[in-house]
């Protein structure tokens, strides 16, 4: 055998002996790698400590190598902002269940020194030195609360939420009132309790070739709510009576579903199915719907457009009202909290840091 | 020398090097068995023999619209009381029971059987394998068979071919002339039987003679599948009615264990007491291993319009104010059945009235409740022969159903007063089944026999006997006695037992009553394409109508069942299959559902078995 291969083999021998158990670990025994540090642990009294106000903690640590002693000990600590914005539309009643919610979380300051504490200060405990002290937290990192607010303040707004959010929240109800017939009770509760001026019907009517009653007395105490709840009827329990026309469908080439609504007094055709479709008012179709096995109500789609029109008119805080508690629905919340590290130095200048970070919240 | 020397240190080395304490060995956990005996891995087998049967039914008492819910939603977890949304579910039961309960174990049992020269083990485990197989492949079409337990993903085989074994098979454990390999008369000729008492086969006490008839009533189920859209022809009829009446010979024959009629069907009789011990269909709804089985949520069900009205013709429908009300001398309607299998409860008397008073109600296959209803107002259904009592029995097979295929097969013989007057002895005795544990439930306090009366309550009394004896005349005889009216003027008014007019409608809507909790009731369903006065759908020469007033739910999941499609397509797509079990199947054996077109494919769930197919597409059941 040649002698590299013996070399070889006993290399892969000796190899094998030093790393094949955990519990016989040689190399551990014979090197000590690494630079020597101070050993440190923390405890803070509380996880949390009010803006302005000081927490406290005990440090521990030793020195436990030759050549130095220890020097000196202190708190370092990050600072975190956790904001969070949201308001929900309450215009629409319970049925239309939206809030639109921003989060952030920010690093505001990075790791710094807030306080010192000399080795003198620190008793030995036998086997090793304890040290309590306390570190100061900025009044300036007192929480924010914005929350179900009386009156409108549309600067503090602008200060607190992203800009764009007011928009972005309009356009997102719109589009869900208007989409399908999900939120159909939502967008009649819209038309009712909302004081839409009868110029924007008439000027609705004018643009989009539609109906909508002009006439509604908006001088009553209800603003003409009770009125409009009127006008906005469907039929509910199937009955003959109710009965103003019929409907049949067919499916188009690409498989979409086409409604054909016919006269109530149309000579019906064999071999189509034709479902009632009952009274209700002008912009609604209120139908049986077989699939369903009940009667149904959705805006007519001439409709939408000019409900599009509508609702484009009313302004982010209307929204929001909520009329029964009398208070705008917007919640925003800014806090702080402390990331937090006990660092000790030896007389050489090295620097052992606890393993431990304390998160401590701002209250 | 030294290259051995050198060679021999560093093996030394090696050796030093891995010999440490720690090394793990492969765990063996001495509290659990690790190989079986035949005589523990029967009762196993023989217990899960039920279960497969109530997994199978448990589903399809929906499927079939029989039961629905007071719900209304297109998704949830039960698909299949719901909108058919399945490919959401995260688990079918049936299709673990075939290939691991009833398959691994049977596979095991048999090897043992084989090395210990005990063949009455190996065949029980073959006769329930082959009902197993059968109610599997009949839910899911094309499955693993000949390559199962070969690896975690094998290739399915065909239905036709899954067919094609089991007909074999069922010849083999027949012994018919010309199988391939005859089993049965070597198993009870076996001079190394073991005995197998009734603690080992709670079912026949390894009476093979009686498991048996289960292979006959296997194979006459299997050839009746022909019917209608298959083979219709008169010989293929004759092989049906010969095949079923060797089942009902055999049951027959020797000790009846359930009297004259009923014979030696074979029944998982429960003793009740915890968990298991109790009848899957019971009160206490046993659960099976957790989450691999469903319990029977009958506290959740309530019956269907079609089962009620159409099916069972309940009194005064129509009228809101007065349908479901008892009526003394016609009781619920036209079926006595409906004291059997029902006990109504108190409730508003409509969505508009809120005057309370006991009444049969039920509901339209989801289309919800209402805010008025609560579920207490719907009857109880923990009733009649299997679902009333935790110590009640799960039929592997019940004599009516062999009545009720004999009728069929005359029927497409054109022999159709035999199809009636089968039809018509099948149907007193299911009504007596149910009636039997009706008086177990409700002994006399004087020892004589009850009958079910108003709010189904028992009476002894010889006018409430009579009067019982009068609505079963009039349902069965079409006869008005005394005050008691005939079932043609009552309830939906229609007489199912008239023989010069006897229909298909009138012999399968009595099946449908009579496969209550039975797999089978969907089977049939799908066999007549679900065909309706809706769907228009004629079965025959003579387009008959099979299941009039039977209607899709309302509420399907609107993108599988609903969207692009006509009005006349929706009446004729109706859910044909399960799909695969998604938490194995979709997991390891992927590619094979991507071959078949399976793998989350809603449009899978609307093909239909092979014998569901359109009159004249196949002409055989076994050919590919």
């Amino acid at each position: 055998m040649k002698i590299q291969y013996k070399t070889l083999l006993l290399t892969l021998g000796a190899v094998a002996v030093l790393t094949s158990c955990e519990k016989n670990d040689p190399l551990e025994s014979v090197v000590e790698p690494g630079q020597k540090v101070p050993t440190a642990y923390w405890e803070v009294g509380s996880t949390a400590c009010k803006a302005g106000e000081s927490f406290t903690f005990q440090g521990k640590y030793t020195v436990d190598y030759e050549g130095a002693s220890p020097s000196y000990s202190e708190v370092w600590y990050r600072v975190v902002r956790d904001e969070s914005a949201a308001a929900t539309v309450k215009l629409g009643g319970a049925s239309l269940n939206y809030t639109k919610t921003v989060a952030d979380n920010q690093v505001m300051r990075s790791y710094q020194p807030i306080a010192r504490f000399s080795h003198d200060l620190a008793e030995w405990a036998g086997h090793e030195f304890q040290i309590t002290g306390s570190v100061p937290v900025s009044r300036t990192l007192k929480p924010v609360n914005w929350t179900d607010i009386a009156t409108w303040d549309g600067d503090r707004f602008n200060q607190y939420y992203p800009e764009g959010f007011a928009d972005e929240f309009n356009n997102e109800v719109i589009n869900l009132l208007t989409k399908d017939s999900t939120y159909y009770n939502a967008l009649r509760q819209v038309y009712i309790s909302h004081p839409f001026t009868m110029e924007q019907f008439a000027a609705a009517n004018a643009k989009y070739k539609v109906n909508f009653p002009t006439n509604i007395d908006m001088t009553k105490e209800d603003n003409g709510a009770g009125e409009k709840s009127d006008l906005w009827f469907s039929t509910t329990q199937a009955s003959e009576a109710a009965i103003i026309g019929w409907y049949y469908v067919t499916i188009d080439a690409a498989g979409n579903k086409i409604i054909h609504e016919v006269a109530k007094d149309v000579q019906k055709k064999e071999g189509i199915n034709y479902y009632p479709v009952y009274d209700s008012a002008e912009w609604v179709f209120c139908r049986y719907d077989d699939d369903l096995g009940a009667i149904i109500s959705t805006v007519r789609s001439a409709y939408i457009p000019a409900f599009k029109d509508l609702l484009a008119s009313i302004t982010f805080d209307q929204w929001i009202y909520d009329s029964a508690n009398k208070v705008y629905k917007v919640e925003f919340s800014r806090k702080y909290s402390l990331d937090a590290q006990f660092r000790v130095y030896d007389s050489n200048g090295e620097e052992g840091i606890a393993n431990d970070v304390r998160t401590i919240s701002i209250n | 020398m030294n290259k051995i020397k050198s060679i021999a240190l560093a093996a030394l080395l090696g050796a030093t090097a891995v010999s440490c304490d720690d090394v793990l060995y492969e765990n063996v956990n001495p509290d659990v068995a690790h190989r079986n005996t035949c005589s523990l891995g029967l009762p196993v087998l023989v217990f899960y023999s039920s279960q497969v049967n109530y997994d199978h039914a448990e589903y399809n008492i929906y499927l079939s619209q029989c039961l629905t819910t007071m719900g209304k939603s297109q998704t949830g977890t039960y698909a299949y009381k719901s909108g058919w949304q399945f490919l959401t579910m995260n688990r079918h039961p049936q299709w673990r029971r075939h290939f691991y309960d009833i398959g691994v174990n049977g596979k095991e049992l048999i090897a043992n059987a084989e090395s210990l020269g005990s063949l009455n083990y190996e065949y029980i485990a073959r006769v329930i394998r082959l009902m197993s197989t059968q109610l599997t492949t009949d839910a899911f079409g094309d499955m693993p068979r000949s390559q199962a337990y070969e690896s975690n993903s094998p290739k399915y085989d065909t239905q036709a071919s899954i067919y094609d074994w089991m007909l074999k098979e069922a010849d083999n454990l027949t012994d018919e002339p010309g199988a391939e390999d005859p089993f049965y008369s070597k198993a009870v000729n076996c001079e190394t039987n073991q005995k197998i008492d009734v603690s080992q086969d709670r079912v026949y006490a390894g009476d093979l003679s009686k498991w048996k008839g289960l292979a006959y009533a296997i194979k006459a189920r299997l050839l009746l599948r022909n019917i209608p859209n298959v083979d219709r022809s008169a010989a293929t009829c004759q092989k049906i009615i010969e095949t079923a009446q060797k089942a009902i010979d055999t049951w027959r024959g020797g000790d009846a264990i359930y009297g004259a009629w009923f014979g030696s069907e074979p029944r998982y009789n429960f003793d009740g007491g915890v968990t298991e011990e109790n009848a899957q269909w019971s009160e206490s709804q046993p659960i099976i291993n957790a989450w691999e089985s469903r319990d029977n949520r009958l506290t959740e069900a309530v019956p269907s319009k079609f089962f009620m009205e159409n099916c069972l013709g309940v009194i005064n429908q129509g009228d809101e104010l007065k349908q479901g009300f008892y009526d003394k001398e016609n009781g619920y309607g036209n079926d006595p059945r409906l004291l059997l299998l029902f006990r109504p409860n108190k409730g508003p008397i409509s969505a508009s009235n809120a005057s309370e008073k006991v009444m049969l109600r039920y509901l339209e296959n989801n289309i919800g409740a209402g805010s008025t209803y609560k579920q207490s107002h719907f009857p109880t259904l923990y009733c009649g022969a299997y679902a009333a009592a935790k110590d009640a029995y799960t039929p592997l097979f019940t004599m009516e159903e062999l009545y009720f295929i004999q009728a069929e097969a005359y029927y497409w013989m054109g022999n159709k007063e035999q199809a009636c007057a089968l039809a018509k002895e099948a149907t007193r005795w299911n009504i007596q089944r149910h009636l039997d544990r009706f008086q177990k439930d409700n002994p006399s306090p004087t020892g004589g026999l009850t009958v079910p009366t108003d709010q189904c309550r028992p009476q002894g009394t010889n006018t409430a006997l009579k009067r019982w004896d009068r609505m079963v005349t009039a349902f069965l005889e079409n006869e008005k006695v005394e005050k008691t009216k005939p079932a043609s003027e009552i309830g939906n008014m229609h007489y199912f037992f008239n023989p010069s007019q006897y229909t298909l409608s009138d012999l399968m809507m009595q099946k449908y009553i009579a496969m209550y909790m039975q797999p089978e009731q969907w089977t049939d369903l799908r066999r007549y394409h679900y065909s309706n006065n809706r769907n228009g759908y004629g079965i025959g020469d003579d387009k008959e109508i099979v299941y009039p007033g039977l209607r899709r739910p309302y509420n399907l999941y609107q993108a599988f069942w609903i969207d692009g499609l006509t009005d006349a397509e929706k009446e004729n797509t109706w859910v044909q299959r399960y799909n695969y079990d998604p938490e194995t199947e979709e997991k390891y054996n992927l590619a094979e559902l991507e071959r078949l077109g399976a793998a989350k494919n809603y449009k899978w769930l609307r093909k239909p078995m092979i014998w569901a197919e359109d009159y004249g597409v196949r002409k055989s059941l076994t050919a590919e």
